[in-house]
């Protein structure tokens, strides 16, 4: 079984709504970084989450720190469209109730 | 080409080490009996095959276990092995035995993990350092073990009744 590595696709759905799909590991979340620091925090962003597959701390960890630099910017990342397994994660780390989820 | 090139072929229980393959943890060998046992390139393009891999032997085995938190709880635990000794190989072994699966994966080191007091993250927001507290909250049991160069971090996970 021949196994490609993990995969991340981003797409503007417009201005200020990204979408994710595929997994989001240590070997793609600085894709998603990358993506999000380009966006910029000058106003809302809504990072829709319905086709990512897998996610894991890695993911969380750049969802986490652009969550404090849209918060420090007195504005809002919102994350759309959490799996069951986005949800999971969310939950067994306590930030469920701390990340806003649209 | 690395010496690893072709190191994640499966193999079977044997822990015979064979040319170009590093040594499975001494110590380590007679008392884990792995089922499932595969070397990793030391690098986050071979976390997906990882994970892929042993689901595959999770299903093969009929092992009847909450797959996503074992999925989960093992990328946590190979990327930490990636992060800590950046191109060295790891190794991830897993077996059953009575009502647990045990998930094993060793990487070449000679520090540790923080102490367990340290896992959680004082603060909910901080960005890093959750990997460790995640298996830790998933599974029934976390080990480490340090011995001959290597560390071992292994996790239990309740069976399915």
């Amino acid at each position: 079984m021949s196994v490609q590595p993990s995969r991340l696709a981003l797409t503007d759905r417009d201005s200020r709504v990204l979408a994710a799909s595929g997994v989001l590991d240590s070997h793609t979340a600085d894709q998603l970084a990358t993506k999000l620091d380009a966006l910029g925090t000058s106003s809302d962003v809504t990072l829709d989450l319905e086709q990512i597959e897998f996610i894991d701390s890695s993911g969380l960890r750049v969802i986490v720190a652009a969550h404090q630099d849209f918060e420090a910017a007195g504005n809002t990342l919102t994350l759309a469209g959490a799996s069951d397994s986005v949800r999971r994660l969310l939950e067994i780390t306590g930030l469920l109730d701390h990340l806003h989820l649209g | 080409m690395t010496p690893y090139a072709d190191c994640s072929r499966s193999r079977d229980s044997s822990t015979t080490s064979t040319s170009g393959e590093p040594e499975v943890p001494a110590g380590e060998s007679n008392r884990f009996r792995a089922g499932f046992e595969r070397w990793f390139e030391g690098t986050t393009e071979t976390l997906n095959a990882a994970r892929s891999h042993f689901a595959a032997w999770l299903d093969d085995r009929s092992i009847r276990v909450d797959q996503s938190d074992v999925t989960l709880a093992l990328s946590e635990l190979c990327s930490n092995a990636v992060e800590a000794s950046p191109g060295e190989p790891y190794l991830v072994r897993g077996r059953t035995t009575g009502d647990r699966l045990v998930v094993q994966v060793a990487n070449r080191s000679e520090a540790g993990p923080p102490p367990r007091s340290d896992w959680t993250p004082q603060d909910v927001l901080v960005a890093r350092g959750r990997g460790l507290s995640i298996v830790e909250m998933l599974s029934d049991d976390v080990e480490v073990q340090i011995a001959d160069g290597f560390v071992s971090v292994t996790a239990a996970f309740s069976l399915a009744g």
